[in-house]
C-alpha cells in the first residue's frame, strides 16, 4: 500500500464524527465508515435468553432488601465472632488463674491481671538448686535431729530438710528468688545422705547409723 | 448515553425486561459491528454471549450506563480474543480475497456516492492493522471517545487518537490506490496484477 492522500486532524475529527466534508479523500473514507455503521435495532425483539438471564441474575427482592440481608448476615457473623473471642478469652483467663500457661506468657498474664490474683509463672527449679555449702549445713542439722529420734532413713532425711528459716522464705511472697530457694528434695536428700568420710553429723548418732556408714564409724 | 439509559440500566439490574430492552437495541447492533471485524461470522454467538457474561456479573458493575457501555464492549472483545484463540483462527482469514474488493472498485466519485456493503466495508477495514481498525470502529461505529476507547483496548487516549487517525488515512490510501487503478487503461491483465500486488 502506498502513502496515499493525507487526511488532516480536522478531517479525521469530521470523519468520526460523521460531519459532512467537501474533500472527495474524506467523503471515500465516509462512504466506508457510513456502510459499517449499525443497522436501526429500534424494533428488534431482544432473545428470550438475555431476558431470562437478566432476570435470573437479578438481585431477589431488589437492591434494597438484598442490603437489608447483608446487614443481617453480617450481624450474625459479628455475634459468632464475639462468642468465639469471649470463649477464647476466658479460657485464657482460667489458664492464667490455673498458672498452667507457658512462662512467658503467664507472666504477661500476671503482670495484667496480678491484681486479681493471677500468679507469677513457677520458674523450673532444677536450674537452679541450691547446693552451696550454705544450705547443706542446716539441713544436716535438720538430719540429725531427724537421726536422733531413729529416723536416720534418706527418706527421712529428705523430709527434714526444710529447715524453719527454708520454710519461713518459700512461704513468703511469691518471689523469683523465693521459690529457686524451694529446691525439690531430691537433689537436697542426696545432697545431705550422701557419705562422706569426716561428716560429723552422721556419726553423731547412737549407733543406728545405716548401713553404708558403718564402715566408717566404726 | 443519558438519564433514559441510566433508567433502563437499573431496571436491567432488577431484571426487568423493559431495561433489557432499551440496552440491548441501543448497543448490541454496535457491538455486533465490532464484533464481526474481530470474529468475522461468529459476531452474533459472541454478542449473545456478551449479553449473557454481562447479565451475570451486573450484580458486580458499578457505573452508569456510559460505563456499561465501555463494559459490554470490553466483555465482548475479551470473548472475541478468546474465540480466536480457542479456533486457532488467523486474522488472515477475515480478510477477502485480494481481487474480490479491487476488481469492483469504482472510480472515486462513485465510492463518494455509492452505498457500501457492510462486508465490503469489513473486508476493507480488515486490512488495516488491527489497533488501528479496533480504533476506528470503537470510535466510528460504536461513537465512543478516546477515553472510553482506551479503557477497552487498554491503551492511552493519546495513543487510541493516533491509531484512529492512522486507520483513517489508511482506508484512504486504498481507496485512492482503488480510484487510480480504476482510472488507468484497460490493461486486464497488467491491472489485474497490479490490483493484487496492491491489495495482498
Amino acid at each position: 500500500m502506498r502513502q496515499g492522500p493525507s487526511i488532516s486532524s480536522r478531517g479525521a475529527r469530521r470523519l468520526l464524527r460523521g460531519a459532512p466534508s467537501a474533500d472527495p479523500h474524506e467523503q471515500r473514507v465516509a462512504g466506508v465508515l457510513s456502510a459499517l455503521a449499525p443497522d436501526d435495532a429500534s424494533g428488534a425483539e431482544v432473545p428470550e435468553v438475555v431476558l431470562r438471564a437478566f432476570a435470573r441474575n437479578a438481585p431477589v427482592g431488589g437492591a434494597r432488601r438484598s442490603g437489608a440481608r447483608m446487614l443481617r448476615v453480617s450481624r450474625t457473623a459479628a455475634l459468632k465472632a464475639a462468642v468465639v473471642v469471649l470463649a477464647l478469652s476466658s479460657g485464657t483467663v482460667a489458664a492464667a488463674a490455673a498458672d498452667v500457661l507457658p512462662g512467658p506468657a503467664q507472666r504477661t498474664a500476671h503482670s495484667l491481671l496480678g491484681g486479681w490474683g493471677v500468679p507469677a509463672p513457677r520458674t523450673a527449679a532444677p536450674h537452679f538448686a541450691p547446693t552451696s555449702p550454705a544450705t547443706t549445713p542446716s539441713a544436716s542439722a535438720g538430719a540429725s535431729a531427724g537421726a536422733g529420734a531413729g529416723t536416720a532413713q534418706p527418706s527421712a532425711s529428705n523430709t527434714a530438710t526444710a529447715s524453719p528459716t527454708m520454710t519461713a522464705s518459700c512461704s513468703g511472697p511469691n518471689t523469683h528468688a523465693a521459690r529457686a530457694h524451694c529446691a525439690p528434695p531430691a537433689v537436697t536428700s542426696s545432697a545431705t545422705t550422701s557419705p562422706g568420710p569426716g561428716h560429723p553429723t552422721q556419726t553423731a548418732g547412737h549407733g543406728h547409723t545405716p548401713k553404708p556408714h558403718s564402715g566408717s564409724t566404726h | 448515553m443519558g438519564a433514559e439509559f441510566d433508567a433502563a440500566l437499573e431496571a436491567a439490574r432488577g431484571g426487568a425486561a423493559e431495561g433489557v430492552a432499551v440496552l440491548w437495541r441501543a448497543l448490541n447492533p454496535a457491538l455486533e459491528r465490532y464484533l464481526a471485524a474481530l470474529v468475522g461470522q461468529a459476531a452474533q454467538d459472541i454478542a449473545s454471549e456478551t449479553w449473557l457474561q454481562a447479565a451475570r456479573d451486573l450484580p458486580s458493575f458499578r457505573g452508569d450506563a456510559a460505563g456499561f457501555r465501555v463494559w459490554l464492549f470490553r466483555i465482548g472483545r475479551n470473548r472475541a480474543i478468546d474465540e480466536q484463540r480457542r479456533a486457532g483462527r488467523r486474522r488472515e482469514e477475515l480478510l477477502a480475497e485480494p481481487g474480490e474488493f479491487a476488481g469492483a472498485a469504482p472510480d472515486a466519485a462513485a465510492v463518494a456516492e455509492e452505498r457500501w456493503g457492510t462486508d465490503r466495508a469489513l473486508a476493507l477495514l480488515a486490512r488495516l492493522p488491527r489497533e488501528q481498525a479496533e480504533a476506528v470502529l470503537l470510535r466510528s461505529v460504536a461513537g465512543l471517545d478516546a477515553n472510553e476507547c482506551g479503557r477497552i483496548l487498554g491503551k492511552r487516549p493519546g495513543a487510541v487518537r493516533v491509531a484512529a487517525m492512522r486507520g483513517l488515512r489508511g482506508l484512504a490510501a486504498m481507496l485512492e490506490d482503488a480510484a487510480i487503478l480504476e482510472e488507468e487503461p484497460a490493461h486486464e491483465s497488467s491491472s489485474a496484477d497490479v490490483v493484487s500486488g496492491v491489495f495482498r
